[in-house]
């Protein structure tokens, strides 16, 4: 129960910022998941529909 | 209100046209009533006479050093003072009209409902208590004075000569007394009841029924029931507020929602930054593989269309020559053919009587 | 250190002798400041708690330290790989600037060893400074990071410079992420003060008019620190840094008049929203319209004629007078048009040793500045990593 809105907003912005730390992590992750092969997989694509890339 | 607070979120991200006004309240519909319980002061400018006894008793409760001229001599309201880390409370001598008594102000920390010092505080040094004060921990301050920045009264003050634990100064509404069960220092010595301690809630109504049992006597306005979202000090006064030095203009948002909605754009930057940045760089690396690509097939095709030539001049010259060893070859066979014919001829002469046949299919495969 | 890394002929060294000067004069200020407190030494009250330490040393500061985001976006995210020989000497600058924002803070705050309180200690969520000072934390060590490959590869760490290499494009995201919030909220640290700032400077926009104006500002500042540079570490220069300068030059010239252009238009919008055309006409306007037609309008249209007529003196002197302008802009909004209220008897002027220590921290910053680049491959690729870069 927060009877100011400074305390509610001291709450709810710390817990905004903690998620924020946790997001941008996250997004690190699901960047490396999502490109560390790709060029690989761009081989892998086009070797199986006949184009080739160097 | 919405407007603002609105505009102040696109002004903070730029992002604006995409959000919703609503978010922009940091509290969602949420609404802050503040402590229910929280004490408060009721200060009656038309009751002070400027003793200045407050200011000895505050002085005196706070163990601050003692100033250079006695809390009696009260030739120092003569010129306007400020809160500084020496003092919580000053009075100052105002005459709003000419030739008429002067009117007398109490200022200290107004204690607000939603403090701009606590809200501006990156070390949460200030607390909004349930008992109304704002109070201050120097245990944990830094030092950078943004609560000063902030604080729209003016009040918090530094202790700039000291070098090494510096503390910001202000009244605390002698919360530790008021813990107690006792008065604030200023209150208990007043000897006019200028001063009147109370519940908030309580006085709020008390300074609206001073104001309507004697209309001529007060002002319609009860400064700090609603200044920056509201103060636990509270003004009542004959005189317009703006002549006994304190601001009207400072509006009734709460200090908070000043900043909530450049802090509501932080998330909306956090999680959309990035995103917008991979699909730029996205783009512009898909432009580079574009242009890599074509770069290549522009070459394979030049040396295409090159080796293509250069195959197309070679035939050429084979055909050409093709046919000039052909024609060299075709006279050289044809003598050859001849002599043979010659030769064949004599040949079949001589043997003109033998076989037919076979002569002539013999013929046939030499010339193969 | 004066003479020993003296690497051009001739005119430096009576410059590094009063930069000696301002070291020393830098030192003797230090122990006034922390033996008599801020008070010794500053012309700080308590109504004007903040002076130049954070209007110069803080908000200009960080704003001309923008180069580094930008040069390093503009290179890396938005693929324009013809900066890439502009990207170290600007992640370089802005790194030591940031370096010296936080070494400066430390004769500003009144507790300096308690700096790192606002994150590790009693986060204060609710405040814009925390804001900042989180993300100048967190962008002082991506910047830390960006630039350690220039002193890995001085050091001959071969496999750990790799190693670092590989995280640039998400160092380069983060640091737009971060710069982006901290620039903003250096503007949003006076919403809370409606009260104080002159309405003309004051709107609620101020986090949009920093945000901007860090960008040409950290543009004109690469500019204006190429032309610098120039003049002295030529000999430092490979073939790669000499045409991405110039590269720099024409683009960001371009660059910054657009992004003026958009300044300007969010100004302007800025006062039609607040209704604030009545101000014009006091002597307040006046003022206003000085800043922002001459330190804006003007090196918009400079800017202009600059690029499009690939005229690269005009735009140096141009960035010259834009580094002037963010500087005259921050000092209007933390100093000048702060606490416009007051009689001018409760206005604060700088004391001679406030200014004393701007310069000290200006002159340590050239210091370093010049060792790095005299030592480590700032303006040249390291022969060991050529066309190593993506």
């Amino acid at each position: 129960m927060y009877y100011t809105l400074h305390d509610f907003m001291l709450h709810s912005k710390g817990v905004t910022y903690i998620l924020m730390g946790a997001v941008l992590v996250g997004m690190v992750i699901v960047w490396t998941f999502l490109f560390d092969r790709s060029d690989e997989d761009r081989d892998r694509f086009n070797i199986q529909h006949g184009k080739h890339e160097d | 209100m919405q407007r603002r607070t609105f505009l102040k979120l696109i002004g903070s991200a730029g992002l604006g046209a995409a959000l919703p006004a609503a978010t922009a309240k940091a509290a969602g519909n949420k609404a802050f009533t503040g402590y229910p319980d929280a004490m408060g002061v009721l200060f009656d400018a038309t009751k002070c006479i400027g003793c200045r006894k407050c200011e000895a008793a505050c002085n005196e409760v706070n163990e601050l050093p003692k100033p250079e001229k006695p809390f009696d001599d009260l030739s120092v309201m003569n010129a306007k003072r400020r809160t500084d880390a020496k003092t919580y409370t000053v009075v100052n001598k105002f005459v709003p009209v000419d030739g008429r008594p002067p009117v007398f102000a109490k200022t200290q920390c107004n204690h607000c409902q939603e403090p701009a010092c606590a809200s501006a505080c990156f070390v949460k040094a200030f607390t909004k208590t349930p008992e109304g004060a704002v109070v201050y921990d120097a245990s944990v301050c830094v030092g950078c004075r943004y609560c000063m920045v902030a604080c729209p009264f003016s009040v918090p003050a530094y202790e700039y000569d000291e070098p090494l634990t510096p503390r910001v100064m202000k009244c605390t509404m002698c919360h530790p007394r008021i813990l107690e069960g006792k008065l604030p220092g200023c209150v208990e010595i007043c000897p006019k009841q200028a001063l009147l301690f109370g519940k908030r809630s309580d006085l709020i109504k008390t300074a609206w029924e001073r104001i309507g049992n004697e209309p001529g006597r007060y002002l319609p306005h009860v400064y700090g029931e609603k200044e920056m979202g509201g103060t636990n000090w509270l003004y009542i006064s004959g005189a317009p507020f703006q002549q006994i030095g304190m601001r009207e203009d400072l509006g009734n948002t709460p200090a908070p929602e000043l900043t909530s909605g450049a802090l509501a754009a932080v998330p909306v930057v956090v999680g959309l930054w990035p995103v917008l940045l991979t699909g730029i760089y996205a783009v512009s690396k898909r432009k580079d593989r574009v242009a890599k690509e074509e770069r290549e097939a522009a070459v394979a095709e030049a040396v295409t269309a090159a080796k293509e030539k250069a195959a197309a001049k070679l035939a050429d010259e084979l055909k050409k020559a093709e046919a000039a060893g052909k024609r060299l070859a075709d006279a050289e066979a044809r003598k050859a053919v001849e002599a043979y014919k010659q030769e064949l001829e004599e040949k079949a002469k001589a043997a003109a009587a033998a076989a037919d046949e076979s002569g002539d299919e013999s013929a046939d495969e030499k010339k193969e | 250190m004066s003479h020993s890394t003296q690497t051009n002929k001739g005119g430096m060294s009576p410059l590094m002798v009063v930069g000696g000067i301002f070291l020393l004069l830098g030192l003797w200020l230090t122990f006034q400041r922390f033996y008599g407190g801020l008070g010794a030494v500053t012309n700080l009250d308590d109504n004007n708690p903040w002076g130049i330490w954070i209007g110069f040393d803080l908000l200009c500061g960080v704003a001309l330290a923008a180069g580094g985001y930008t040069t390093s976006a503009a290179c890396y995210i938005f693929g324009m790989k013809r900066f890439h020989g502009a990207v170290r000497p600007a992640i370089l600058t802005a790194f030591l600037g940031y370096a010296l924002v936080v070494f400066a803070l430390h004769y500003d705050v009144g507790r300096p060893w308690r700096l790192p309180y606002p994150i590790f200690v009693s986060p204060g969520t609710t405040s814009l400074l925390f804001e900042v000072g989180l993300c100048v934390f967190l962008y002082l060590t991506v910047l830390f990071i960006e630039y350690s490959p220039v002193a890995l590869e001085w050091l001959g760490q071969k496999r750990l410079r790799n190693a670092v290499h590989k995280l640039t494009l998400v160092l380069t995201i983060f640091g737009v992420v971060l710069s982006t919030l901290h620039q903003s909220s250096l503007g949003a640290l006076f919403l809370i003060a409606p009260s104080k700032l002159h309405p003309l400077w004051y709107s609620s926009y101020l986090p949009l008019f920093f945000f901007v104006s860090s960008m040409f500002a950290g543009m004109s500042m690469v500019i204006f620190e190429g032309t610098i540079s120039h003049k002295n570490f030529h000999d430092k220069m490979d073939e790669d840094h000499l045409s991405a300068s110039e590269n720099v030059v024409l683009g960001f010239a371009k660059a910054s008049c657009v992004v003026m252009c958009g300044y300007l238009a969010l100004k302007l919008f800025g006062l039609a929203m607040d209704d604030n055309w009545h101000y014009l006409g006091t002597g307040w306007g006046a003022w206003f319209l000085f800043e922002l037609l001459g330190f804006v309008a003007l090196p918009a249209l400079l800017y202009g004629i600059g690029a499009r007529e690939k005229n690269v003196k005009l735009i140096r002197w141009t960035a010259a007078l834009s580094v002037l302008g963010i500087v005259l802009n921050r000092f209007n909004i933390s100093l000048v048009a702060f606490n416009y209220h007051l009689p001018a008897s409760e206005r604060y002027f700088p004391s001679w040793q406030e200014i004393g220590i701007s310069i000290f921290v200006v002159t340590v910053g050239v210091f370093a500045f010049r060792f790095i680049v005299t030592r480590m491959p700032i303006f040249y690729e390291h022969p060991d990593y050529k066309e190593s870069h993506h």
